[in-house]
């Protein structure tokens, strides 16, 4: 590879040039890395929301649980209010330094990487808020769809399961690809424990030119060709599936 | 099924004051009576949709109200047809019959919308069995409804209010299927406001009012001499409509 020599501080265009031919391959990673974090953020925190969603829709029948039942569901409602309550009540920021510094000393750091401690953390950040998206969705659901279910003798999982969850899921989908466009940008305070995503390869871009405008500009320009791709998908989508609704199959 | 001294309340308003009434195998049972008397809860009170405060329910020789009584397993023996017909949403007509069969009862694929055929054939939607049931009219749904119900085979239904959300034309085209039904010999538990429909079709029509059941009799005996005044102001106001 040729190396390009710095353009002056008035080049602006030049400068970003320069920037992308000489680090297009930190950026590029980066890229990957932020994609992989939104991804697996999304993805995982969308499976990992039903542990909580059914923690916190656990329900106490007086008469038929016993009390170990009623224990449990009393300490499964409390555990979900908690977790949610703490991961929607900070900042994600906060969240990633106290976790990826306390586990840190215990764990070797061949396996306690920034990207994993990354990984899991917008996972389970996400999954908070999923579950309350998801959650508010079940609430918009007709409670007579759970009374026909339960009418025909199905549990009150199995009617979560089969009936009121696919519905509920459905109508979330949008607000899930919304939960992915801002773990797409939020991702980037991970930065704060070491993960290399496309915000810090815009550091790692400047850190020995200082042109800090340029190299951000560059990994701006990223970040919004990702998120209005994004949004763009989850529009046709939608359209696609509100039109698949009305048809007479 | 027999019903002893159910009482129910919600918050402090008593809905339910020690109802007690037995309906007995092929026996069409219609309970009429005010707005707010407490029709719609007893009914729902019958499969526990809403739990009664005290009293029993023996429905087979097994108590619904005891805790260690297998409730989903009862339930799979009592249909049930809601006045909102609450079929599953964003599913089509064959999905809604044969999604309870499959999972609770077992059974296959094709054994399942076999017998939906069969049962859509008996409402006379037989050829909606691919439609989405957000596009059905509301008599349409509930005679899906009353299909979906049937799939589990039970041995008793309860119809909510049934047609209370419909027009008169497609209040017809339920009522038609309800009155096959009892033909067949299926024994009915209806609250209705179709009081020309539940005198014709009923063996027994239950008189409730505050709460409180004021008289069980045949069709004819309730119109001839009705045996309480609640009942016969009730009537009267029917008869002048």
């Amino acid at each position: 590879m040729v190396l390009m020599e710095l353009p002056n501080q008035n080049e602006f265009l030049k400068t970003l040039w320069y920037l992308v031919y000489t680090y297009h391959e930190v950026l590029l990673r980066g890229l990957g890395i932020t994609l992989l974090l939104a991804i697996v953020g999304t993805i995982g925190g969308f499976l990992i929301s039903f542990i909580f969603l059914y923690l916190k829709t656990l329900k106490i029948d007086k008469k038929r649980d016993n009390t170990a039942k009623k224990v449990f569901k009393k300490i499964g409602n409390y555990f979900a209010s908690a977790y949610i309550a703490v991961v929607r009540g900070t900042p994600m920021i906060v969240q990633a330094i106290i976790i990826y510094y306390s586990v840190a000393p215990h764990i070797s750091d061949k396996i306690w990487t920034p990207l994993v401690a990354g990984l899991l953390i917008i996972t389970f950040n996400t999954a908070a808020y999923i579950a309350e998206i998801i959650r508010s969705g079940i609430n918009a659901i007709d409670p007579g769809q759970q009374e026909a279910a339960r009418s025909l003798g199905f549990s009150n999982l199995q009617a979560k399961l089969y009936i009121i969850y696919p519905q509920a899921i459905k109508n979330s989908l949008p607000s899930i690809g919304n939960e992915f466009i801002v773990n797409l940008k939020d991702s980037s305070v991970l930065f704060a424990i070491g993960v290399m995503d496309l915000f810090n390869a815009g550091n790692a871009a400047s850190s020995s030119n200082y042109r800090k405008v340029e190299a951000f500009v560059i990994v701006a320009l990223v970040y919004l060709v990702l998120t209005v791709a994004t949004s763009q998908l989850i529009k046709y989508l939608e359209k696609k599936r509100s039109k698949g609704g009305l048809v007479i199959e | 099924m027999e019903v002893k001294n159910l009482h129910k309340s919600f918050a402090d308003n008593k809905v339910l004051n020690g109802v007690s009434l037995d309906v007995y195998q092929g026996e069409v049972v219609s309970i009429i009576g005010p707005s707010g008397g407490g029709k719609t809860t007893l009914l729902r009170c019958l499969n526990l949709l809403n739990e009664p405060d005290s009293g029993d329910i023996i429905f087979e020789g097994e108590n619904l109200i005891d805790p260690n009584t297998d409730l989903n397993k009862l339930r799979m023996r009592m249909g049930m047809v809601f006045q909102n017909f609450n079929l599953f949403n964003q599913k089509t007509v064959m999905q809604n019959l044969i999604l309870a069969p499959i999972k609770l009862l077992k059974m296959s694929k094709d054994d399942a919308t076999l017998k939906g055929i069969n049962l859509l054939k008996e409402v006379n939607m037989q050829e909606f069995a691919n439609t989405r049931v957000e596009v059905l009219s509301g008599g349409q749904k509930q005679r899906v409804a009353i299909a979906r119900a049937l799939m589990m085979d039970p041995e008793i239904m309860l119809f909510d209010e049934p047609t209370s959300a419909l027009d008169p034309e497609m209040t017809h085209e339920v009522l038609q299927v309800m009155s096959n039904l009892a033909k067949k010999g299926m024994t009915m538990v209806i609250v209705s406001h179709e009081l020309s429909f539940v005198l014709q079709i009923s063996d027994r029509i239950v008189f409730i009012a505050d709460g409180n059941i004021e008289e069980i009799s045949t069709p004819k005996e309730i119109m001839k001499k009705p045996k309480s005044e609640k009942t016969k102001a009730f009537l009267k106001q029917f008869l002048e409509k």
